[in-house]
């Protein structure tokens, strides 16, 4: 977790002056919790994007291996729950973004790409699906999983949804003071190292809204800086 | 791995160690896909499982050397419905007592291609074929050994004895006596399209020991509980490798030929290693024919 409060008053440090205004706590959550769905979402591409430097031998084994960096930010959304069995199909969790495994006392739980290569399988004797060899087909929020025997002890690993993060405040004296005691409190959902990015995408979208084109200018600028020293490195 | 009293104790763990499951096979190569930079790398599961099915089918053909043999008794109809993982015989005997010991041995019996297992066309009285209401020619059982069991010659001891026998009707003429055509225990024919082993009448009500080879998936097709002798287990995972890499478009031909190689390789282990044979073996045999008179 990062926490809300450092991140707004960093935001702040470079967003407010006298000329561009004020940024409100209601305007830094939109902004805080568009850039965590951003970041979440880049992980992928900039894993797939290592995983290649990877197999042309341009990644270092150690802690300076990028892709298991980038899956260490990934597993910060991992967990485990036993999905629940409503006929004909299993039920994904509500807060499910990404499968990682399925799987059964016995075994891993296949996952198909598609419908066509769910069916073609089955039509297939010899890859017939089996209690140690189940398959799955994912439908919106449902997962038929095949043989219809199995209808209960499946659990999955998957990547959840990043929690929304909520700068929670009282009013004194007309001003906004940080209230972490709130319920309804809640710090940035990412990994720790991702505190610096998450700022100067904040900071970017604040350029944006306050048409401040040197912010812009600027927060760019770093995260093309950013993703160059990636690349070399 | 159980302890070693359990394992004396419980008959069915017994050489059990010699043989890998396909589950265990299936389950190092979806380990060995689990790395990045891996050809493996996105197969599925499925493909693979059906690699090593094709795999099991291929290498235990090559090299498995490893027949099943079943017993049964010889029905008066002289047919037996082969196995039903049968792919080709290895022996067929039947078994006889030894007098001098009451034991009980197999004598192997002779293969006689005269056995008609041909399929009759039905023809009406003008000898022309015909038809059923599907435009198809009727065919049935005519004068083949499924209608007319195959009745054998019977086996003279003494050639040199006057009497009636298998002659072609020269009386006390043995010259003549076609010995290509004498079975001492019995002779047999394998039917392989229509599943059947067909035997010759002095076999009636003998028991008789089929020993054939099967295709290495005889304990239940659907199971996963497949298992293949050690001796073949890399050979059957370079197998699964190299045809699962097969048809992969990022695959550089020279991976997929070193792995086309490196089965071909294991192959010929896995052969050398199933052939039972060593020299001992050949000494014992080179003796007993010295031995002989």
């Amino acid at each position: 977790m990062i926490s809300i409060d450092r991140v707004y008053k960093t935001v702040l440090t470079y967003v407010n002056s006298d000329i561009r205004g004020n940024v409100t706590p209601a305007e830094l959550k939109l902004a805080v919790n568009d850039s965590v769905q951003e970041i979440y979402e880049e992980y992928i591409i900039e894993l797939n994007r290592f995983l290649n430097r990877e197999n042309r031998g341009l990644i270092g084994g150690g802690i300076e291996n990028m892709p298991d960096r980038i899956r260490e930010k990934l597993q910060h959304f991992s967990t485990t729950a036993t999905l629940t069995y409503s006929a004909p199909n299993f039920q994904l969790p509500a807060n499910y973004r990404y499968i990682d495994m399925v799987y059964t006392n016995l075994g891993r739980v296949e996952i198909m790409k598609n419908a066509r290569e769910f069916r073609t399988i089955l039509n297939f004797s010899h890859t017939a699906p089996t209690l140690t060899r189940p398959i799955a087909l994912q439908q919106g929020t449902n997962l038929k999983i095949l043989p219809t025997t199995i209808v209960s002890n499946v659990s999955i690993d998957y990547l959840r949804n990043p929690l929304l993060a909520n700068w929670t405040y009282n009013v004194v004296s007309g001003a906004e003071i940080y209230n972490p005691s709130a319920n309804d409190h809640q710090d940035v959902d990412l990994h720790p190292s991702e505190e610096n990015n998450l700022i100067i995408r904040v900071a970017q979208r604040f350029g944006v809204n306050l048409k401040e084109t040197d912010l812009q200018a600027s927060t760019t600028s770093e995260k093309t800086q950013d993703s160059n020293n990636e690349m070399q490195s | 791995m159980p302890t070693e009293q359990a394992y004396y104790a419980d008959e069915t763990q017994h050489g059990n160690y010699q043989y890998v499951t396909a589950t265990e096979i299936l389950a190092a190569m979806e380990m060995e896909a689990l790395d990045d930079d891996s050809y493996l790398k996105n197969t599925p599961r499925y493909k693979m499982f059906y690699h090593l099915r094709q795999g099991i089918k291929e290498i235990t053909r090559q090299a498995s050397n490893e027949p099943l043999a079943i017993e049964f008794i010889v029905p008066e109809t002289l047919v037996w419905t082969m196995p039903p993982n049968y792919v080709d015989y290895y022996r067929v005997s039947v078994v006889v007592t030894d007098n001098a010991t009451s034991s009980k041995r197999l004598m192997p019996l002779d293969i006689n291609q005269n056995i008609n297992t041909a399929t009759g066309y039905v023809q009406d009285n003008a000898n022309a074929l015909t038809f059923d209401g599907d435009g198809n020619v009727i065919t049935d059982d005519i004068s083949n050994a499924y209608a007319i069991p195959y009745k054998t010659y019977q086996f003279l001891g003494d050639f040199n004895k006057d009497g009636v026998g298998y002659n072609h009707g020269y009386t006390n003429n043995y010259s003549r006596i076609d010995t290509a055509k004498l079975s001492e225990y019995g002779e047999f024919k394998p039917d392989p399209k229509r599943g059947k082993l067909l035997f010759s009448s002095q076999l009636s009500g003998q028991t008789v020991v089929l020993e054939y080879i099967s295709d290495g998936l005889q304990n239940d097709l659907t199971s996963d509980e497949i298992t293949v002798h050690k001796e073949i287990e890399q050979c059957l995972k370079d197998w699964i490798y190299a045809e699962s890499i097969r048809m992969k478009r990022n695959v550089p031909q020279s991976e997929r030929e070193s792995a086309r190689r490196r089965y071909k390789t294991t192959l010929h282990s896995a052969k050398i290693d199933r052939m039972d044979f060593n020299l001992v073996e050949l000494n014992r045999a080179m003796r007993t024919k010295t031995m002989l008179p």
